[in-house]
């Protein structure tokens, strides 16, 4: 618990140096997506970091008109993990109002999380 | 008088292998498809770090959503294709890509071989080395569209005290941290960026990117690069 921050701010620093090398303006917001994911795929109990990281990202995107593609959709499976079909469906719709290339495969995610269905199912079809 | 190097204030990062032989690509099957979403499915891992891949994952959509593409949200595909049975990255690259558009309604696929991730300690330095192959499909078709593939390479550097015997040291407490907890993931980063956007053998600019869509054919142009 106590080494996680400085290991997330050790890679916040190296990653903010690489990226200031590369890159001038982004033109979407993704926050600290990557580090959060990182840490995520480390230690499946850091569910709550990567949660964080994808409301902050989209919170800043919203405001900005810079929502990542992707992050809604990706908080919106969190919350449909964890069985809250009504925090999820929302995000779902609104990664694809702005991402008119996900609406297949989301519209029938989002069906069937109306039908309770959350988790597993035979085909996504 | 000591001569003293005083090139390196901090441990410098040494990035090499940047300058990939600048091959022509031909843009003409991406060009004649012009997709708008990418997706990201399980990669092919030759490297014996079984975690590269799930790390890998972490570094992928930025970068070529970067580019103007939808990406699709790589890690719930990932935890969606576990729960079908596609979460083998040998049977994924191996499918018909046309077989996924069926699923996600994607215009591409973007496949990945990890070919090296690993850390090697010889003497006194540690060297970091991951390289990548990268091919995205029509989902439509099932043709590749574009290919590319980007190596990179991570030496940490230590400035000179002056001291032979403390310099060797640091160098080998230095090499011994790089092997243990190796930067994989600003490597991986940098990487990715890379082979997204190099001119000449990047991808071209996607539909979020309008001011370049479709019209960066000097850039990633079907002429070939001489």
């Amino acid at each position: 618990m106590k080494k996680a921050p400085k290991r997330v701010a050790l890679i916040l620093a190296v990653g903010i140096i690489s990226a200031s090398c590369s890159t001038t303006s982004e033109r979407f917001h993704w926050g600290t997506y990557e580090q959060a994911l990182y840490i995520y795929a480390k230690k499946p109990d850091q569910g709550l970091v990567y949660e964080k990281a994808l409301v902050s990202a989209i919170d800043v995107g919203r405001k900005t008109n810079r929502v990542a593609p992707g992050l809604l959709a990706e908080l919106g499976y969190m919350y449909l993990e964890r069985g809250d079909a009504s925090l999820a469906i929302p995000l779902f719709e609104e990664e694809m109002s702005l991402f008119p290339e996900s609406r297949a495969f989301l519209n029938n995610v989002v069906a069937r999380a109306k039908s309770g269905t959350t988790q597993k199912s035979g085909t996504i079809q | 008088m000591k001569m003293r190097f005083l090139g390196f204030i901090v441990s410098a990062l040494i990035l090499t292998g940047c300058a990939t032989a600048p091959s022509s690509r031909d843009y003409s099957a991406i060009r004649a498809e012009n997709p708008r979403s990418i997706l990201v499915v399980p990669v092919l891992n030759d490297s014996l770090n079984v975690q590269a891949p799930d790390f890998f994952l972490s570094t992928i959509s930025r970068p070529f959503a970067e580019r103007g593409y939808y990406v699709f949200p790589a890690h719930m595909v990932k935890r969606l294709m576990e729960d079908e049975g596609l979460s083998d990255p040998g049977l994924i690259h191996n499918v018909d890509a046309t077989r996924l558009k069926q699923i996600f309604e994607c215009d591409s696929v973007l496949l990945v071989a990890i070919r090296r991730w690993d850390s090697k300690y010889i003497v006194i330095s540690t060297t970091t080395t991951v390289k990548f192959d990268y091919t995205i499909k029509s989902c439509k078709s099932g043709k590749v569209l574009w290919q590319n593939e980007q190596e990179l390479q991570y030496t940490p550097q230590q400035n000179s005290s002056g001291n032979p015997l403390a310099d060797l040291l640091v160098s080998a407490i230095s090499a011994a941290i790089e092997k243990a907890a190796p930067n994989y993931l600003p490597l991986t980063t940098q990487a990715n960026g890379l082979a997204a956007n190099t001119p000449g053998r990047g991808l071209p600019a996607g539909p979020y990117l309008p001011d370049q869509y479709l019209r960066d054919q000097a850039t990633f142009g079907s002429a070939q690069v001489p």
